[in-house]
């Protein structure tokens, strides 16, 4: 079986080169070491009082006043502006609280998923689908929002959490339990039968 | 046995098979290397900091390797490189089943929505067959070779 060994190596090597460059110049390239998403879980302070958002204190906060309402899809680029939010996790506890309190929350995993059970109340914004975005049309920006997903291993949350920030939302709270800690404490669930 | 596998004809046309499913499966996957990441990191083999590096190589690996073999060229070495790779699919494909991982196989980017399970796992073993095969015997039927 006489293979070339050493044309073996040289493909692969150039291979890899040649998708190491690519994707150093392509505009969907990823970073070479995967990010952790940082979490930072809001204090309860910033939750339940109603005059402040989510968003980490910015120093630039004369910014917030000038953000302009748009709508998802149509952004406006406006350099030092439009000031991308992180979204803040919230725990279980927290999480709870904000359910009694009639907050929205967002199931961000697939169909299937939301349909064998899902928070009570919660509506499904499949991460991967784009057909959320008419149910983003009914709700104001300012809105907060709770969005979870499968649980600790699960980045659908953080991902959809952080286009929604991206979209404008100011009050986007990443609940990092997410449906594995809900049904750990019996809390209230609903299914589509 | 050997005479049916070492028939031109038919040896070409897994060439043509396997080059075609690999073209495919790189280029779904190169225009979506942060699906293809996620992909990587639900099957919970690889260490954080080389799953990023393996989507970005992989899906170049085998589109590189499958054009090349579709016209012929290094016949026995990119049939050995993508055997190879099927038969770390494979294994990555078993162990998450043994897991009980109900994960997107990423065999063809995020969205072709095919699961870990025994039919990818034989799948797979079928084109590795083909694949050795392509090595043992070759295929120079319909190459592009420089006269």
């Amino acid at each position: 079986m006489n293979l070339n060994i050493k044309r073996i190596v040289f493909l692969v090597c150039a291979s890899s080169l040649t998708g190491l460059l690519i994707n150093s110049l392509s505009p969907k390239g990823i970073p070479l070491i995967k990010e952790k998403p940082e979490i930072t879980f809001a204090n309860d302070s910033i939750l339940f009082n109603n005059n402040q958002d989510s968003s980490e204190v910015s120093k630039k906060s004369e910014n917030n006043n000038r953000i302009s309402k748009t709508e998802p899809g149509n952004e406006v680029f406006e350099p030092g502006k439009n000031e991308i939010k992180k979204p803040l996790a919230v725990n279980i506890s927290q999480a709870y609280k904000l359910y009694q309190n009639d907050v929205l929350f967002i199931d961000a995993r697939e169909a299937e998923d939301f349909e064998a059970g899902h928070i009570k109340g919660a509506v499904n914004m499949p991460f991967y689908s784009d057909d959320y975005y008419s149910l983003l049309k009914d709700i104001k920006k300012d809105k907060p929002l709770v969005v979870y997903c499968g649980g600790t291993e699960c980045d659908l949350s953080h991902l959809l959490a952080n286009e929604l920030s991206e979209l404008g939302y100011k009050n986007v709270y990443v609940f990092f339990g997410g449906w594995v800690d809900w049904l750990e404490n019996d809390y209230p669930v609903s299914k589509i039968k | 046995m050997k005479k049916i596998f070492s028939n031109k004809y038919l040896l070409f046309l897994f060439r043509i098979l396997l080059s075609f499913i690999f073209i495919y499966s790189g280029v779904e996957k190169i225009t979506d290397p942060a699906g293809f990441s996620l992909s990587i990191s639900n099957y919970k083999l690889l260490p954080d900091f080389l799953v990023n590096i393996s989507a970005i190589i992989l899906p170049w690996i085998e589109f590189i390797s499958g054009i090349l073999l579709l016209f012929g060229i290094s016949v026995k070495e990119n049939s050995f490189i993508l055997t190879a790779l099927l038969g770390i699919f494979i294994v990555a494909v078993s162990i998450s089943l043994a897991r009980g991982l109900n994960i997107d196989c990423g065999c063809f980017g995020t969205a072709s929505g095919q699961k870990v399970g025994l039919q990818k796992i034989i799948e797979n073993i079928l084109l590795f067959f083909i694949g050795i095969l392509l090595i043992i015997f070759n295929s120079d039927f319909l190459t592009l070779k420089e006269k």
